[in-house]
């Protein structure tokens, strides 16, 4: 039940992409059609959901009972790259459909701090493996949610008369920081 | 302090053993695709190791493709037509690929990955394209700018191209050493086989130019090629060349081969530049000129005292008063992007067909 709380909370009401504003990099750069943002999202929710799971277990067994927390960054992010460098591999292997609509962007994913973030944030909320999991699983949906968003408004703003300095990036950011205030809406619903 | 440093040693090579196990067990079972066969042109059969790009592994098989962006899939040089195996189109091939040309099966071949048995058709020419070294033999600064650069060939001893062709030069990139590629065209007769000349603008920042104008006699260097399709068409039409600054390289094999092939036909060379110091190439105009059917006409755009010949911006001039008489001509053009891009939409705008019209950028 909890893990449920937490997952719909990292989704609506703790949206890593608009309340932590993590994975920004992507964000922007692979919101022009919303196509391509589902499939990035869908990436970046696998690998979250893997990396949080293992890095619970790492943080668990390893880190806390030989007190080496310190090394959490370095270890985590050398993780996070395995886990994405082996799923790649694996996707390539047995799906190439799965593979042609996301498989590109898992490289992109493996220095995205968002994925970083969510297992960091994991230790400093102190969540058990099933919360940890509906933590991953949330964050991710609520990320490919901000992304399909935003790439639903670009293609909208797409053809719309900008002013020309504002084109690309500008407007986008502005975009995204008005669906940030409308996400707040939604605090207190969890 | 002692045994947390351990510790965290312990830890990490631990970390780092376990992970690399299974990215090596991942790399022996999941990337190998064992050896697969690769049919070119539906006749040729090749037994090729999988799991690398179809650029790469044609170029281990020494089947050289166009490709100038190092594989990122971003020149759309290396387009191939897979009727096999290619599987689904990736999102990096659809930023590049037109619809018509996904119906085709065209493919990224930088993209594309060999899995299983694949087919794949390459075009004839590509088979004349082959990886050169070649030492420098002799440099000549011919204006404050541009160099001409001869090389000898060395392995192989000899290199087959056509008038108005290029190749790839291999340079190091400042600091990495990576080895980018720029396009440079022959300046110098298909005929003369075992040596072939570059000419060189030095470019502020230029990796390759900057790289090219430092070498010295002896220095070797690599190429692949020839490509381009900038050629004599052999409509039987009058040549018009236009050419500004080092764009007058490929004229430098093309007008003597339109001379030579086509002894009906007239050439226009247009050739502008800023100041006299900027013309160059003279001997080879000079021997041009011999014949009654060759045509030059130099343009100085900057300040010059002494000069009685055509003055102004090269397009300006030529427009003001030339293009009447060349109307029904077959216009050939090289320069910087900029000057082909106005040049060619001037010529559309006058009424000159597309297909009359043909050009060598360089960027």
């Amino acid at each position: 039940m909890q893990a449920l709380v937490v997952l719909f909370a990292a989704t609506f009401t703790n949206n890593i992409a608009l309340t932590n504003f993590l994975g920004m990099c992507p964000f922007i750069a692979v919101s022009r059609d919303v196509k391509t943002a589902f499939g990035m999202g869908l990436a970046v929710t696998l690998v979250m959901t893997l990396t949080v799971a293992a890095n619970w277990a790492i943080q668990r067994y390893l880190l806390e009972p030989y007190g080496v927390e310190h090394l959490q960054f370095i270890i985590f992010i050398v993780v996070i790259a395995a886990i994405t460098q082996v799923l790649e591999l694996a996707i390539e292997r047995f799906s190439p459909d799965l593979y042609a609509s996301f498989g590109v962007f898992l490289a992109l994913i493996a220095v995205n701090c968002a994925i970083l973030g969510v297992s960091l944030f994991m230790v400093l909320r102190g969540y058990g493996f099933l919360e940890t999991v509906g933590y991953g699983i949330g964050s991710g949906l609520g990320w490919m949610l901000a992304i399909v968003a935003l790439a639903g408004i670009r293609e909208k703003i797409e053809k719309s008369d900008i002013p020309a300095g504002l084109k690309g990036p500008g407007i986008t950011m502005i975009s995204a920081g008005i669906m940030a205030m409308a996400f707040i809406g939604l605090t207190g619903l969890i | 302090m002692l045994p947390i440093i351990l510790t965290s040693a312990a830890v990490i090579g631990g970390i780092a053993l376990a992970l690399g196990l299974i990215l090596a067990l991942a790399d022996k079972f999941l990337a190998d695709y064992g050896v697969v066969t690769l049919t070119i042109n539906g006749d040729k059969e090749l037994s090729v190791k999988g799991g690398n790009s179809l650029l790469y592994t044609l170029f281990q098989q020494k089947y050289f493709i166009p490709s100038a962006c190092g594989g990122k899939g971003t020149c759309a040089y290396c387009k191939l037509v897979v009727t096999e195996g290619a599987g689904p189109y990736l999102p990096t091939e659809k930023i590049v690929l037109t619809d018509e040309e996904m119906a085709k099966n065209v493919r990224l071949s930088c993209q594309v990955k060999v899995r299983g048995a694949m087919r794949v058709e390459i075009p004839a020419e590509y088979f004349e394209i082959g990886e050169y070294e070649a030492v420098l033999e002799k440099a000549e600064l011919v204006t404050p700018a541009i160099k001409e650069l001869t090389f000898r060939l060395a392995d192989p001893p000899a290199i087959k191209f056509k008038a108005g062709q290029y190749v790839q030069i291999q340079a190091p990139a400042p600091g990495t050493g990576e080895a980018v590629y720029r396009a440079y065209s022959m300046a110098s007769l298909p005929s003369l086989r075992e040596t072939v000349s570059f000419n060189v603008r030095l470019e502020e920042n230029g990796v390759a130019s900057t790289y090219l104008f430092g070498l010295k006699d002896g220095d070797p260097v690599k190429f692949s090629g020839p490509y381009g399709e900038f050629l004599y068409s052999r409509s039987g039409r009058n040549a018009v060349c236009l050419a500004t600054g080092v764009g007058l390289a490929p004229f430098r094999s093309l007008i003597p081969d339109i001379l030579e092939s086509d002894p009906d036909v007239e050439v226009f060379l247009f050739f502008g530049a800023r100041v006299k110091g900027d013309l160059y190439g003279g001997a080879d105009i000079e021997e041009w000129a011999k014949n009654p059917k060759f045509h030059y006409i130099p343009i100085l755009s900057g300040e010059e005292g002494d000069w009685d010949g055509e003055r102004g911006r090269m397009d300006v001039v030529f427009f003001a008063k030339f293009f009447e008489s060349h109307a029904q001509d077959e216009y050939y053009l090289c320069g910087a992007p900029v000057v082909v891009n106005s040049l060619t939409a001037e010529l559309i705008k006058r009424g000159v067909p597309e297909g009359r019209i043909h050009f060598d950028k360089f960027g």
